[in-house]
């Protein structure tokens, strides 16, 4: 879900756009704590890379840090989609009920 | 002006109770949303679970060491039941003149729970680890860590004479299988673990490998990226 954010922001992917996007998403606010832990992890993993960017006054010139997905990690996405398309086709349908 | 200090005093604990993350960005991110019209309690709320974030990611690569450790330890006995049947016994030392003989029972102790504790440190190595990180370790750090296993072991081997209070210490005990075992808790052997663990987070690069990040003016135009892993 964060990878599939990272890359629907683009360019613009730091922690306000980040955790205004997933809150959205998730229909409830989220914690940009627990945003910024999860892409640590995943950079860890090298499927998240960060930079750091400018410092604005509103942030009390603190610097924005920017993520992006990397090689590595747009293939992950795609590996994942991979197999839970897999997994979707194997559901059996709903029969509809007439009343 | 009650809630500007609140803020204040939350974004002082922001970036200095997160452990070493990465908390500009963070507390850069929180400050934006505050002056957006977020709330100060939304912004408390924030902070304190960034904190409680940050203490749970930093045990979290602890747990994984401590488990293997106190698990480890709980093999010492069949350890040293394996190396009863030797030619040498201890009960020959005592024939030797000081400070031979000492040595000799410091040895016989210290030796078998050292090596106990090392081979625990290969095999966690070996299973726990993957190769690659393995082979990333330097000499340096390898000695550190075999060093500070020895320094913890010696340390717990000074608790526990004063542990025994005995008015004379008597080396011997060293040398009696179940020395090390006198402090436990369960059939975990806590000097035994105590050192496993000090020698694994010694050789292993357990802080949270954040880049090391240079600032770039323009970051977020043309995906540019200069990061550094910290070593």
């Amino acid at each position: 879900m964060l990878l599939l954010t990272l890359i629907r922001l683009g360019d613009e992917a730091y922690g306000v756009p980040l955790s205004r996007e997933l809150a959205l998403m998730r229909g409830r606010d989220v914690s940009v704590g627990s945003v910024y832990a999860a892409l640590d992890r995943l950079e860890l993993k090298g499927l998240v890379a960060s930079s750091l960017g400018e410092s604005t006054p509103e942030r009390g010139g603190r610097a924005k840090r920017y993520f992006r997905v990397t090689e590595q990690g747009l293939r992950s996405v795609h590996e994942t989609r991979k197999v839970l398309s897999r997994l979707w086709k194997s559901l059996p349908s709903v029969r509809e009920d007439p009343a | 002006m009650k809630q500007d200090l609140a803020v204040v005093l939350a974004t002082w604990m922001l970036e200095h109770l997160t452990f070493g993350r990465d908390h500009e960005s963070l507390s850069g991110d929180l400050l934006e949303e505050l002056g957006a019209g977020r709330s100060a309690g939304w912004y408390l709320r924030q902070v304190s679970m960034a904190i409680g974030v940050g203490v749970y990611e930093s045990i979290r690569e602890y747990i994984t060491p401590l488990i293997f450790s106190a698990s480890w330890s709980t093999l010492y006995p069949l350890w040293r039941f394996m190396e009863r049947n030797r030619s040498i016994h201890p009960d020959q030392w005592v024939t030797l003149g000081w400070p031979y003989s000492t040595m000799l029972y410091l040895a016989e102790g210290i030796i078998p729970a050292i090596t106990f504790v090392w081979l625990g440190l290969l095999v966690y190595m070996l299973v726990l680890l993957r190769l690659s990180r393995v082979a990333e370790l330097s000499s340096f750090r390898i000695l550190m860590g075999l060093s500070t296993s020895i320094s913890v072991l010696l340390s717990a081997t000074m608790g526990l004479f004063f542990y025994l209070k005995h008015p004379v210490i008597n080396v011997q005990y060293v040398a009696s299988e179940g020395f090390y075992s006198l402090f436990r808790i369960s059939s975990i052997n806590v000097p035994l673990t105590f050192s496993l663990l000090a020698a694994i987070l010694t050789l292993l690069p357990h802080t949270p490998r954040i880049a090391r990040r240079r600032r770039i003016p323009h970051a977020n135009s043309g995906m540019q990226l200069r990061s550094v892993e910290q070593p």
